[in-house]
């Protein structure tokens, strides 16, 4: 089994929004930052979750259902 | 004769008859509108133009089908919709207008060059439209409090929330403004307001309804679907909205499926269970009572616990954070500042989520929909609360849920994001205490089975366990 995802420090979210926002080109108001990080961070606590959840190489995207499906 | 409390049914058998003209029907509708909405602030546009040019249409084609029936008077055959009063959250596209879908961005977009496939749907079975109706920014949100256009408020108590995020539509029916309306659901935006407002609501199989000509939010997770104050309304419209589209990428239905047929059908032979677990771990008492009352109602004693549902809506807050902020890009580049500060900053937190987590959140969605369907081999509808609670108070941030202090706006959707997250066919239906505020219960059915979800809720509503009446507060301290 792979390692899980650590629990992310503040400062680890400070660095992601930070990273990302540069690599999408994304200039980030200083009025919006505190509101982003805290938002930013909801999201990781939920795919903290997620990332320790072991699923097997067969499991792919199938957003729809299939018409046998009922 | 015809009042705020007619059903679409009996508007239709109105104007077929020739007892009331469906011009007379969508005067007063107006008129309806123009002493509540100020109040509860349902509507953002009032298409009075085009509702009294369909109006009129109907009442010419009815006059030439008399005049061509040898039998003279009497009632003939109109659309199943003719002359019926409707309205739809404005992220539907309306041929002439600009579809806001709540925000302040939209309004210097071109008007719509033509209908949403819905709106033509509805025209097309003869009803008429009053508008557009207000909801969250981008659909983004449990409360309808926008700050662009102002909240809106529950006709049942205008202090407090009508749910979201179609919050005008539901607020609109239960008021007695139209007896259907349209919205959308991503993550529970028709089932929370018809729980909070009282009213039904449908959130079909995901790929049942199109969505082409609406403004999206999810992609992987949204559609579109009903209100109405009685089960058989609820049916018609969505007969009505069934339609082959090849045209949306979702579309995917099996067939096209009447439900209005089928449901006098009752619940012999339904295979009912109470879903457990994590759904009763995050409801209040009041909302557990109302899934033990539908329980009881339809003789359900078993109950299923669905593993890993607290990380089914993990996922789905995850997809939709990505996916929402992705569709918003340019404009949280280029103006971020000019979205309501409700939504804002959710959608910059989840324009710059990882791949890995949204990947892992839609192979998630695979495995756990795999789970679920598994349910299904031995059990034909699941009962689940709509809601944790009833509505809130407009501005209230946190609300409390089986003993927690949650924030509001996020966790109004704790039931109904993981249902959606696997786009189950769902039926909301309100139970209404005397003196006490609505709340919904949850009838969820296997993909494609909509008519399984209406029959009961038809039964339920027969048994009297369950009813929309229009909210009286509506009517008594607002004036009707």
């Amino acid at each position: 089994m792979t390692p899980t995802q650590k629990e992310l420090l503040y400062a680890d979210i400070e660095f992601m929004v930070d990273a990302s926002a540069v690599a999408l080109g994304l200039t980030l108001d200083a009025g919006h930052r505190p509101g982003v990080l805290l938002n930013f961070e909801r999201i990781a606590r939920q795919a903290h979750a997620l990332m320790e959840f072991p699923l097997s190489d067969e499991v792919e995207l199938a957003p729809v259902f299939s018409h046998d499906q009922c | 004769m015809i009042s705020a409390e007619s059903t679409a049914i009996e508007i239709a058998a109105a104007v077929a008859s020739g007892a009331v003209s469906a011009r007379e029907v969508t005067q007063a509708a107006l008129d309806r509108i123009d002493r509540l909405d100020a109040k509860l602030n349902c509507f953002t546009g009032v298409t009075r133009e085009r509702a009294l040019a369909e109006a009129a249409a109907v009442d010419a084609q009815r006059a030439l089908l008399l005049k061509s029936a040898a039998a003279g008077a009497g009632s003939v055959a109109l659309p199943p919709l003719a002359g019926v009063p409707y309205a739809v959250k404005n992220l539907f596209d309306i041929e002439g207008l600009g579809t806001l879908a709540g925000s302040k961005i939209h309004r210097a977009r071109p008007q719509a060059r033509q209908d949403a496939v819905l709106v033509a749907r509805m025209r097309a079975a003869g009803a008429i439209l009053l508008g557009a109706l207000n909801m969250d920014e981008y659909a983004y949100g449990f409360t309808t409090e926008n700050t662009h256009y102002g909240a809106t408020r529950n006709p049942h108590d205008p202090n407090r929330t009508a749910g979201g995020s179609s919050g005008g539509s539901a607020a609109a029916v239960a008021a007695g403004m139209v007896p259907v309306a349209l919205g959308s659901d991503t993550n529970g935006s028709i089932r929370v307001p018809s729980s909070l407002c009282g009213i039904f609501g449908l959130k079909p199989t995901y790929g049942r309804l199109s969505r082409r000509g609406s403004y999206p939010f999810v992609g992987s997770l949204d559609h579109l679907g009903p209100f109405a104050r009685s089960v058989a309304d609820l049916a018609l419209a969505y007969d009505a909205l069934q339609f082959a589209d090849g045209k949306d990428p979702a579309y995917s239905a099996p067939a096209i499926e009447p439900a209005l047929p089928r449901l006098q059908e009752g619940i012999a032979g339904l295979r009912i269970a109470v879903a457990g677990g994590y759904f009763e771990e995050n409801a209040e008492p009041v909302a557990l009572d109302a899934v033990a009352s539908v329980a009881r109602a339809l003789g359900a004693s078993r109950r299923i616990d669905i593993p890993e549902t607290a990380r089914a809506r993990a996922a789905a807050f995850v997809i939709t954070a990505s996916e929402g902020g992705n569709l918003h890009l340019p404009d949280l580049k280029q103006r971020a500042g000019d979205f309501d500060p409700l939504t804002r900053d959710r959608f910059l937190a989840g324009a710059l989520t990882p791949a890995a987590w949204y990947l892992q959140a839609q192979r998630f969605r695979s495995w756990y929909r795999a789970q679920f369907l598994e349910l299904f081999r031995d059990c034909d509808l699941l009962l689940a609360a709509a809601t944790p609670r009833e509505a809130t108070l407009l501005g209230q941030e946190t609300m409390s849920v089986a003993g927690r202090e949650v924030p509001t706006r996020p966790s109004m959707g704790l039931l109904t994001q993981p249902i959606s997250f696997i786009g189950l066919p769902v039926v909301a239906v309100p139970l209404h205490r005397p003196g006490k505020l609505p709340i919904g219960v949850q009838l969820i059915a296997a993909p494609w089975q909509e008519a399984v979800a209406l029959r009961v809720a038809s039964f339920l509503e027969k048994e009297g366990v369950v009813s929309a009446p229009v909210a009286s507060l509506a009517l008594h301290k607002l004036g009707s």
